[in-house]
């Protein structure tokens, strides 16, 4: 029987994350740096405990009124909110990731690609991050998993 | 004190002190409560299944439907974002004039429909407006939450407790135009001077760019404007059919019933979705409270506050409704204001047999319940909501600024209340 296809294959294994305390300036330093749109948070053993993402950091700036309104295709104009205010690049440096971060959505090492995908698209995720007994191993990007997938297709003989 | 009333007294605080306590929804408290009062009432022999159904005052009910099926289909139309941008559009972002007009705008609307669903379609959009011209949202938010509550009693569709003493006491819509708008206008422009008081602060800023809000789309953001002028156009027929009501000689919870049922032909939404945005709890909520409360004047609970009242009935009715006023408007600030209502309906009802005169009493409770619920940010469901609203912007609305703009407010209608309730006693009773 053909090899089983598993996300161990496909995931990055060089995983840059944080830790908890880690501010949500510096996050976003880590981002920029390294051109990653999601940090694991792990706490000192290496267990996966949360997961933050560009879009939580740019949330902080994002006009209160986005979230609240169904529709905002009227709005032309962002004036007063058109850059982040000094309030909110202040909030930057005070909060840590613990502030924004999100419960972890994970999947196992031998979690088979289709189930990885699954995964990214229900819950609506960028990256995806492997654990193994619960300690982040790697993780892998939306087009890093259809890649995967895509690969397979090619294999397959039709 | 006769056992029955003891027991049905017993029921009746346990159910409000859990409702205060929020542990669970209070439609489904007002409901355990009506199942006790209905249990202890056969046992007891003080009250049987007939007697509970018929304490549930259908009319209000129907009133109450009629009129959210309309705002339900208006609701989607982007008329209340159309509203609020046209408000920030005429204020040329000044702040003082924009919080006038955003807060009467929203005080007009929620004379007819419900204040709930009008704080939550014009929240957000205040906050949008707020937020581009970089002022803070919230002396505008609790403004027209103050306000919409305050008006909302003007007329007798605005509110729940509002239209539960019209349906009760017979006074018509026109009797509330004519009787308590005035007062509730005076009440209104007092609210709008103490917040340009209590605000002076925020509401001395200059916009940095005022013209901001013309570039807000406000045709745009009115997505559905052909069902918006359908609905607009039969709550104008509705207002007409209830100040013809009398005439007429229909109940107006027929008259919201039918408009709302013509709406629905006419519209011809999808259903499931326009039943989504009900509020079906209210139903639930006033049906548990209406049998209680039956369950509370069967068992003869109220009998000896009747007496008691009914000496001061006679002495000094004035005195009476201003002790009613300030007494509804305290339990209102701390319990949800329609138990109250219904409470004080069926005291006024008692009172009535005795020989006191209770016709102008009405108002001192219509007044009483609109005015005392700006007192705390759980007073009223408008309040509820739109500190919940607040909640989720970075401009929390907290119990301590509400202490310190909403409860001088509320104790200052009060006041102003009481004292045109005095000056115009005459003038109130039938």
């Amino acid at each position: 029987m053909e090899k089983r296809k598993i996300i161990k294959d496909w995931m990055k294994k060089a995983v840059i994350s944080i830790r908890q305390n880690t501010t949500v300036k510096e996050a976003a330093g880590l981002m920029l740096e390294n051109r990653i749109g999601t940090l694991p948070v792990v706490d000192e053993d290496g267990i996966l405990v949360g997961v933050t993402t560009i879009q939580d950091i740019v949330q902080i700036i994002i006009p209160d009124f986005v979230d609240l309104l169904t529709d905002i295709d009227f709005v032309k104009d962002f004036g007063a909110k058109n850059t982040p205010s000094m309030e909110s690049l202040a909030k930057a440096n005070e909060l840590t990731v613990v502030d924004i971060m999100e419960e972890p959505v994970a999947v196992k090492t031998t979690s088979d690609l289709m189930r990885a995908i699954s995964m990214i698209t229900k819950y609506n995720l960028m990256d995806l991050p492997v654990t193994e007994d619960d300690v982040l191993v790697g993780i892998a990007s939306r087009v890093d998993i259809c890649r995967g997938l895509l690969h397979e297709w090619q294999d397959e003989k039709i | 004190m006769t056992t029955v009333a003891i027991v049905s007294i017993g029921i009746t605080i346990a159910t409000l002190i859990a409702i205060l306590l929020e542990r669970m929804h209070r439609a489904i408290i007002a409901l355990v409560g009506a199942v006790f009062m209905i249990i202890a009432g056969l046992i007891l022999g003080f009250y049987s299944e007939e007697q509970a159904i018929a304490a549930i005052e259908f009319d209000a009910l129907g009133l109450l439907l009629g009129m959210m099926i309309l705002a339900a289909i208006l609701e989607p139309t982007g008329f209340f974002q159309f509203v609020a941008i046209k408000a920030g559009q005429f204020s040329r972002g000044r702040p003082w004039r924009l919080l006038v007009l955003l807060s009467v705008g929203t005080a007009a609307i929620s004379m007819v429909i419900s204040n709930v669903t009008t704080v939550v379609l014009v929240g957000p959009l205040t906050i949008l407006i707020t937020e581009l011209l970089g002022y803070s949202p919230i002396p505008f938010l609790m403004a027209e939450t103050l306000l919409s509550v305050t008006s909302a009693i003007g007329t007798s569709i605005g509110d729940p407790a509002s239209l539960l003493v019209s349906v009760a006491s017979g006074y018509s819509f026109t009797d509330f135009l004519t009787h308590a708008m005035p007062i509730v206008i005076v009440a209104s422009l007092v609210t709008l001077l103490l917040l340009r008081i209590l605000f002076s602060a925020e509401l001395s800023q200059t916009p940095m760019d005022p013209d901001v809000v013309n570039r807000l789309d406000a045709g745009e953001a009115l997505k559905d404007r052909k069902t918006a002028w359908r609905v607009l156009l039969l709550l104008g027929i509705a207002i007409v059919l209830f100040i013809c009501q009398e005439k007429l000689n229909i109940s107006t919870g027929f008259i919201a019933m039918a408009i709302g049922t013509f709406a629905l032909v006419w519209v011809n939404p999808d259903l499931h979705e326009l039943l989504k945005g009900i509020d079906w709890s209210v139903f639930l909520f006033f049906i548990g409270l209406f049998i209680l409360i039956g369950g509370l004047e069967h068992a003869g609970a109220f009998d000896p506050l009747i007496t008691a009242l009914s000496e001061i009935g006679h002495e000094n009715p004035v005195m009476l409704g201003i002790v009613i006023i300030w007494v509804v408007a305290g339990l209102s600030a701390l319990v949800d204001n329609i138990p109250v209502t219904i409470a004080m309906i069926s005291l006024l009802n008692g009172l009535q047999t005795t020989g006191v005169d209770v016709s102008a009493l009405w108002w001192a409770v219509v007044f009483g319940a609109g005015f005392g619920g700006n007192a705390t940010p759980i007073g009223s469901c408008a309040n509820i909501v739109m500190v919940s609203l607040s909640e989720r912007s970075h401009f929390p609305i907290t119990a301590k600024i509400w202490a310190k703009k909403g409860l001088p407010i509320a104790i200052a209608t009060c006041l102003v209340g009481s004292i045109l309730f005095w000056l115009a006693y005459p003038l109130l009773g039938r």
